[in-house]
This record gives C-alpha cells, structure tokens and sequence, in this order.
C-alpha cells in the first residue's frame, strides 16, 4: 500500500464534507451533486493509486511512437464528423484503429524486451 | 529504478518523439504559437475599441475576435503551457527518468494541436468561427442562435484540448506517485511539484465537466435537446474556475523557486505552503457558482464564504514568499524581476477578486470591465510575469544557453509599462459601466480617453513580447552558455546535465529535504 494516494483520497474527501454541507443548506441541486461526484472520484481514484500504485524497478521508454500520433490524428478526424457528417467517423475511425493495433504492436515488443 | 531506452526507428522527427522533454516542448511550441495568434487577435481588438464608433471590425467579426482571444488564452495556452512545464520538470524535480505512459502524453500533445487547428478552422467556414465567448453558454451556442459549423469545430476543438489535459495531467500525477526517486518523500517535494499535484488534482476532477457541458451544445445543435441553461453554466464553470487556479498554480510553483533560488535562502514555512496548497485546491473547486451569482440559481451566501475564504490560503503563500525574500540576500535578476512583479500584480488581482466575490458588488459589476481588469490581472499580470519568471529561469536548463539579460530587461520593463497601460483603466472603465464583449460603446470623453490609454498599452505590451521572442531566437542560436547549474538551484533539476541527458541522470545526490542540492552545499561549507 502507498501512503501518497491517501492524499488524494482525503483531498476529495473534503470536497464530499462541502457537498454535504450544501446539501444540508440549500437542498438538492447541481451544486451539491457536482461536488459529491468529483468528490468520490478523488477518493476513489486515491485509494486506487494506494492499493495498486507501485514503482516499477525497469522502466521500458519508447523514443518514438509513430502510431500514438496517429491515433490522435484519428481521433480528431472522427471527431470532425459532427461538421461534415458520418462518413468522415468511419475515416477518423479506421485510421484510430489502425493506430490503435500499432500502439498494442509497440507495448507487446517493449514487453518481450523487457523480459530479455 | 532503471531506465531502458528502446532505440529508435528511423528518422521520423521530433513529431513523433515520446520523451517527456520533446513532449514538454511540443506542447510549449504550440502553445506559443497560439499565443502569438491570440494576442495579435486582442491587438486588434483593442484597435476596435481605441475610440467610439467601428472603425476596424465589424460586431460580428468582433464577437469571433473576443471568443478566439479567450479561448486560445485559456484552452490553448495557459492551460497547455502550466502542464508543459510539469510535463518536462517533475520528472526532472524527483528524480525520475520518465514520465508514466509517454505514448499517452505523445498523443495528448497532437490532440492539443489538433484541437487548436480545429478552433482555427472555424474562421474558414461560411458561417465564421465560434462568436459566443470563451464559455459558449447554451442557447446563444445553440443551433438558433449559431448556425453553421463554426460553432461545431469550436466545440470539437475545445473537447480535444480538454482531454489532451486531463491525459496530461493523469500521467503527471501517477508520475508523482509512483516515479520518485529514494528518499524523495512526499514532504521532500520541491514546491514546484506540490503546485503541479494541485495542479492535475484540478485538472482530473474538473475538466471532465467541460466535456459533459459540451455534449449538451452538441445535443442541442444536432438532437434538438431541449437544454437547461442553468445545467450548462454549471459544467462550464464547474471547469471554469478550476482552470483559473490549473493556469496559476504552476506559475506560482515557478515563482516559488525563483525566489528561493535568487534569495539564496530555503523557503520559510514550506509544510505550511503544501497545507496552503491544498487548501486552496479544495477551496478553488468549490467557488465556481460565484460566476452565477446574477442567475439567483444558486446559493450566494456559500459561494461568498469558500470564494472569500482563498484570501486565507492566498495570504499563507503571500507571508511564505515575502519572508524567504526577507530571510535571504537578493539578487535582481530577470527572472527575480518577473516573480517580484508577480507578487505585486497579483495582489491587485487578487484583491479585485474579494470585491466580485461579494454577490452585492457583483451585482453591479458582473459582465462589465471591471472583470476583464480582474482576471486579466491574474492571468497577464500575474500568471504570465510567473511564466516568464519560469521561462527566464529554467531556459539554461532546457537549452544549456542563457537568455540575453539585457533584452529581458527591456522585456520586463516594456511588458510592466504595458501590462498596467492596458488593464488599470478597465476597472475605471467597468466602474463607469462600459460592458465587457462589445465592439463598440457611447460616444463619452470619460469612456474615450480610458479605452484610447488602454489600447495604447496593448500597443506597449505586443512591443514587449516581440523583443521577449527575439530575445528567445538571438539566445537560441547564440546565447551564452550556462553549464548544468548556472544560478545555484536547489532542486535535483541542476544537478543533471543542460540539456539533460534522455534518461535524466547518471546518479542523484542523496535526498534529505526539499531542497538537496542546498543541503550539500550547507554540508560543504
């Protein structure tokens, strides 16, 4: 367990008290449920990282990585279906997909490496 | 922990590069190159706004102006360059040799970029770009009262930025919490670094609301989703304010080290500073309703009290600071200047804030300039005189030259003149009831001079970044070169090589305090 999560957990256990106290003065609404949300995401992302984070002793770093650009390009050409209609979805998707499969490629032989 | 580099394939380019160093860059590169695009959008603006009457725009082209001047500055910008600079130091500041998941920051750079293209794009429709503020609030963003889809690529432009920084973000923070090096405890942290976490906390659990609020315009624009308007103000600013202190924290961590560093003194009162740290996070994520305090849809009484309240947090970073100046013997370099003007600047800032955060006084000065002075006191005056305090500080070690300091004088002294020509009268001018977001205003002497005073400091201040980018050109191709630790840092970032070297470091020195490279040299004495 790593104690630094807690911080987190704690920092959005604070943001819950400041929802519950909204709640308390103002009843409910968005403000009150904007917070408790964010709040329990806090807690819980930090208990997470305290039962599950760890510091790796190797540590494999790709120099480049053509397909992660890739993918952003794809995710940005999907994304500009909502101007120029679905064809350019399935474009902006395939090119993601076929980055996507790069990117698992790359992890996959980094992992093989590091094994050596 | 070790660090294996895998080789690499070819010359593909920096474009494609993982490392966080490139990473950092890339996204420092864009960003700058928006911000040139949006400042030279407000000279323009503040060109429109030098007398009464329209002389260089038209109010449509104005209201595209001011909605790509707020949105560069703050999706573009400020936002990208706070988590660029964590991106290349945090690492750096604890020892690690890389962030985690380099692929993910590789691919949150080119969304950032893409994203800006995408905002940009809009001015090549038919309809224009996006004309509704920086905040697009639904129904003026609607499909009514915004055809085309200039609007659309402002939305799809936003919601790639924004992911780029929540991925950004995520990656640091893990990166704090699981890469630093022995000994480097959390209570070890240079400050820098504290205001980083603090940073990505705001990030990861406010920007996903920005995200949500622009589902719903799309909603509207496509579905013919019947919005509750006051639903969206609540995402946007639920993001909003968050993203003021996401594009303050780390300019106040850059400061932070600047004046530890030029004092030559360790900064008094460091466990309270974390404290402060992450009071003021918690306290920044629960104020954003006070910009709806005219709505009567919220709770004004409590959004008074928690906006009020940062004044305390504010207050312990302010003592913290000035006793560590007061501890140590100063040195008035440029980067000392900025951070010394930040201090200044920000205060009037930050004052200004207590006075919109009372729902009494809001009610007279919301939507005027009175606001536009306030923020931009924080953000130009005080966010970007700590940037460049940042910039002035850390360029040796990024490059391994110097920044020419006879041009950064001339940098600073043009941008404070500047600065203070251009958003002093604001206040006066809100004061008189000049609204914020027009193009043109009443023919009266009082609102004429003051606007014509404040256009002229724009005028002053796009002088002092054309000499702050020749300065970066002349010193990059031909600056003096610094060596790995030109100032007598503190943190473990002078203690690698200028540039540093892919992996970092070669060894570290041990790790006893905040501030390890002034323990060694208090040890050797």
């Amino acid at each position: 367990m790593r104690r630094e999560g807690l911080v987190i957990s704690a920092w959005g256990a604070i943001l819950v008290l400041h929802s519950l106290v909204l709640f308390v003065w103002q009843g409910p609404g968005w403000s009150p449920l904007l917070l408790l949300t964010a709040g329990l995401a806090s807690v819980t992302a930090g208990l997470v990282a305290a039962w599950r984070g760890r510091t790796p002793r190797l540590v494999m770093a790709p120099d480049l990585s053509p397909p992660a650009a890739l993918l952003a390009v794809g995710v940005a050409v999907a994304a500009g279906a909502f101007v120029a209609g679905t064809w350019l979805a399935w474009l902006g998707g395939g090119i993601a997909l076929v980055a996507a499969a790069g990117v698992v490629r790359e992890t996959l032989a980094m992992r093989r490496e590091a094994r050596r | 922990m070790t660090v294996a580099v895998l080789p690499g394939r070819g010359v593909i380019g920096w474009a494609v590069a993982a490392d966080h160093k490139s990473v950092a860059a890339r996204v420092a590169a864009a960003a700058g190159i928006f911000m040139v695009l949006g400042g030279a959008v407000s000279l323009v603006m503040r060109a429109e706004l030098a007398h009464s009457g329209m002389q260089v725009t038209f109010r449509d082209t104005y209201n595209e102006l001011f909605t790509t001047h707020g949105t560069t500055m703050v999706y573009l910008v400020m936002v990208p360059l706070a988590l660029a600079l964590g991106a290349y130091l945090v690492p750096l500041q604890i020892g690690a040799a890389e962030l985690v998941a380099p692929r993910v920051n590789l691919f949150a750079s080119w969304l950032l970029v893409l994203g800006g293209l995408s905002i940009y794009g809009g001015f090549m429709t038919a309809h224009g770009a996006a004309r509704n503020g920086w905040t697009e609030f639904l129904p003026l963003s609607g499909e009514s009262f915004s055809p085309g889809p200039g609007t659309d690529m402002w939305v799809i432009g936003v919601a790639l930025a924004d992911a780029a920084a929540i991925l950004l973000a995520a990656t640091i923070l893990l990166t704090i919490l699981t890469r630093r090096a022995p000994g480097m405890t959390m209570l070890r942290l240079p400050v820098f670094t504290w205001t980083v976490l603090v940073t990505c906390l705001l990030t990861l659990f406010g920007f996903p609301a920005l995200e949500a609020a622009l589902g719903l315009i799309e909603a509207q624009r496509h579905f013919g989703a019947d919005i509750d308007p006051v639903a969206y103000l609540h995402l946007s600013w639920f993001f909003g304010h968050p993203a003021v202190y996401v594009m303050f924290f780390p300019f106040l961590g850059a400061v932070a080290e600047v004046v530890q560093v030029f004092s030559g003194a360790r900064l008094v009162g460091y466990r309270a500073l974390v404290l402060a740290l992450l009071g003021f996070a918690t306290g920044s994520m629960t104020v954003w309703a006070h910009h709806m305090f005219t709505t009567g849809q919220v709770l004004n009484e409590y959004f008074a009290i928690t906006s009020t309240s940062l004044l305390i947090f504010a207050g312990v970073e302010y003592f913290d600071l000035t006793a560590t100046l007061w501890r140590g013997v100063v040195r008035f370099s440029v980067p000392m200047l900025f951070a010394l003007a930040f201090l200044a600047q920000f205060a009037i800032g930050g004052l200004t804030g207590v006075i919109v955060a009372s729902p009494v006084l809001d009610y007279h000065l919301n939507d005027s300039y009175f606001v536009v002075g306030h923020f931009h006191y924080t953000l130009f005056a005080g966010s970007m005189f700590a940037l460049f305090a940042g910039v002035y500080y850390w360029f040796p070690k990024v490059t391994g030259r110097f920044l020419s300091e006879r041009l950064g004088r001339a940098h600073f002294w043009l941008l404070v003149v500047g600065t203070n020509v251009t958003f002093f009268p604001m206040f006066a001018l809100g004061y008189l009831g000049m609204t914020r977001r027009v193009a043109d205003y009443p023919e009266r002497a009082s609102l004429d001079w003051l606007n014509a005073v404040s256009s002229a400091g724009a005028a002053i201040t796009g002088l002092a970044m054309l000499v702050f980018f020749w300065n970066l050109a002349v010193s990059l191709a031909a600056g003096r070169a610094a060596g790995d630790d030109p100032w007598g840092g503190h943190t473990l970032e002078w203690a690698t090589s200028s540039p540093p070297p892919r992996h970092n470091f070669d060894r570290l020195p041990p790790i006893r305090s905040f501030a390890p490279l002034l323990d060694l040299r208090e040890q050797r004495r």
